[in-house]
């Protein structure tokens, strides 16, 4: 008996969302600044690829990390500064060990602009190439390393960020 | 890269993970579905026009509320925009055009007391004012002002935020997403109607009426969280290129608390009539 496409076509939605929560959760939890936030973010992005999932999607994995990064900064426009949280409460659960690292960086994350801070994550946590956040952001390649210089100089005030890798970024001369 | 900073980054994060994957699975399927479906209606509906995919810049429900008192005509849908089209950065445009105006937004302590008399009816507390971004009820990535107002307090427990800014410069500016591999298409709004409408399409559109001052909608959004939590925006664009947005809830903040009345802390007709008081402006 044929399998019906739309359970073949949920089945593998499935699996793939199952996949990559995690990597979206952190992406979207390191731009939102807090849980719930990021929850709502993944929610959305993957509402969004669900809606195209198929044959239109040739690279799902870069589909939903562009539709992720584009829905942060539309949502920014929509909602207005009045959702900003006054204070960090990164997780509702137990702290972790990890807790006064996800503060400080947090704290260091906030020195920046939204794009500045979009810039600084991709190229960091997803390891994207300047001309990859390039795209994603639809920004040149020139103002992407613009952005990073100057994100990280305002970073390492928070952040103990080595002379060698400031010198190598060109936020040192 | 800075490997180190990649480093802290990667080790902040391991341990995260979204306490509701399952509802958020859950959600993704069955909305995802709802546009699949309305999609593909769209597709079969039009002729020859292009369908456009969801905008990256909204996700806006229509109202299904009723309609404000008195009014006989519903809400007109507002057409597309003769919008001009420009490709570009999405988050390094230039700005749309400056709209003239001869009107000022009040000062703080005046704005409390407009505050206090419009929305006032209840038990009102909390009331706070804070100089934000140019439009209020946006942020551009590249706006570095802070001409714009928001207002925050609760009414009878219900929170609530008056937004006063501007529609025209850099807000004026949308951008519409037709697809991972197309550029972000730039699109501008050169009147009230069309920055009410978004100055682009998206999926519902939004449906904007017309008032003496300008252009309104009105959105109940989708509250989230707690089960029967409400939640109302009327957002108002002015002629002369002001926006001001009632935006109210029946719980104490978003996302936060049970709710505290069966309806949003400000009625849809008084939220009109908030945005529509001509006393948060004083001219030049």
């Amino acid at each position: 008996m044929q399998v019906p496409r739309r359970a073949v076509r949920e089945a593998e939605f499935t699996e793939f969302a199952a996949a990559r929560m995690h990597q979206l959760y952190r992406t979207a939890w390191l731009l939102c600044g807090e849980s719930q936030k990021a929850e709502d973010l993944v929610q959305e992005t993957l509402i969004k690829v669900y809606a195209r999932w198929g044959s239109r999607i040739d690279n799902p994995v870069a589909y939903a990390q562009t539709t992720l990064t584009r829905t942060w900064i539309s949502q920014l426009r929509r909602r207005g500064d009045h959702e900003r949280p006054i204070e960090h409460v990164p997780d509702r659960r137990a702290p972790g060990e990890n807790h006064a690292l996800r503060l400080t960086l947090l704290a260091a994350l906030d020195e920046l602009g939204p794009v500045d801070r979009a810039v600084v994550v991709l190229r960091h946590l997803e390891d994207g190439s300047t001309a990859e956040v390039a795209h994603l952001l639809d920004l040149s390649p020139g103002a992407v390393r613009k952005r990073l210089v100057r994100a990280l100089d305002r970073m390492r005030l928070h952040l103990d960020l080595t002379y060698t890798e400031l010198a190598d970024e060109g936020v040192l001369p | 890269m800075t490997p180190q900073l990649a480093e802290t980054m990667r080790r902040a994060t391991e341990d995260l993970y979204p306490e509701s994957s399952e509802r958020i699975l859950d959600r993704a399927l069955i909305a995802g579905s709802r546009r699949r479906r309305r999609r593909h209606h769209l597709a079969v509906g039009l002729s020859s026009a292009a369908v456009l995919g969801v905008v990256a810049t909204s996700v806006i429900l229509v109202s299904t509320g009723g309609r404000a008192p008195g009014r006989e005509a519903p809400f007109a849908a507002a057409s597309s925009p003769a919008a001009t089209y420009a490709p570009g950065s999405a988050t390094e445009v230039p700005g749309g055009p400056v709209i003239p105006t001869d009107r000022r937004i009040v000062d703080d302590e005046s704005l409390q007391q407009v505050i206090r008399d419009l929305a006032g009816n209840g038990n009102l507390t909390g009331l706070a004012v804070e100089h934000v971004t140019g439009s209020g009820v946006g942020r551009h990535p590249a706006d570095r002002t802070t001409d714009g107002r928001a207002m925050s307090f609760q009414v009878d427990g219900g929170a609530a935020w008056i937004a006063i800014g501007r529609w025209d410069g850099y807000h004026a500016v949308g951008f519409e997403d037709s697809g991972v591999n197309a550029p972000l298409q730039q699109k501008v709004a050169t009147t009230a109607r069309e920055a009410c409408g978004g100055s682009y399409r998206t999926f519902p559109a939004i449906t904007c009426a017309p008032s003496p001052e300008g252009w309104y909608s009105v959105t109940h959004p989708n509250a989230g969280g707690v089960s029967g939590s409400k939640e109302l925006w009327v957002d108002l664009y002015t002629e002369d290129g002001y926006v001001v947005r009632v935006h109210s809830l029946n719980t104490a903040n978003e996302k936060q608390g049970s709710p505290v009345s069966t309806r949003t802390s400000i009625s849809e007709a008084d939220s009109l009539a908030i945005a529509r008081s001509p006393r948060w402006f004083t001219t030049r």
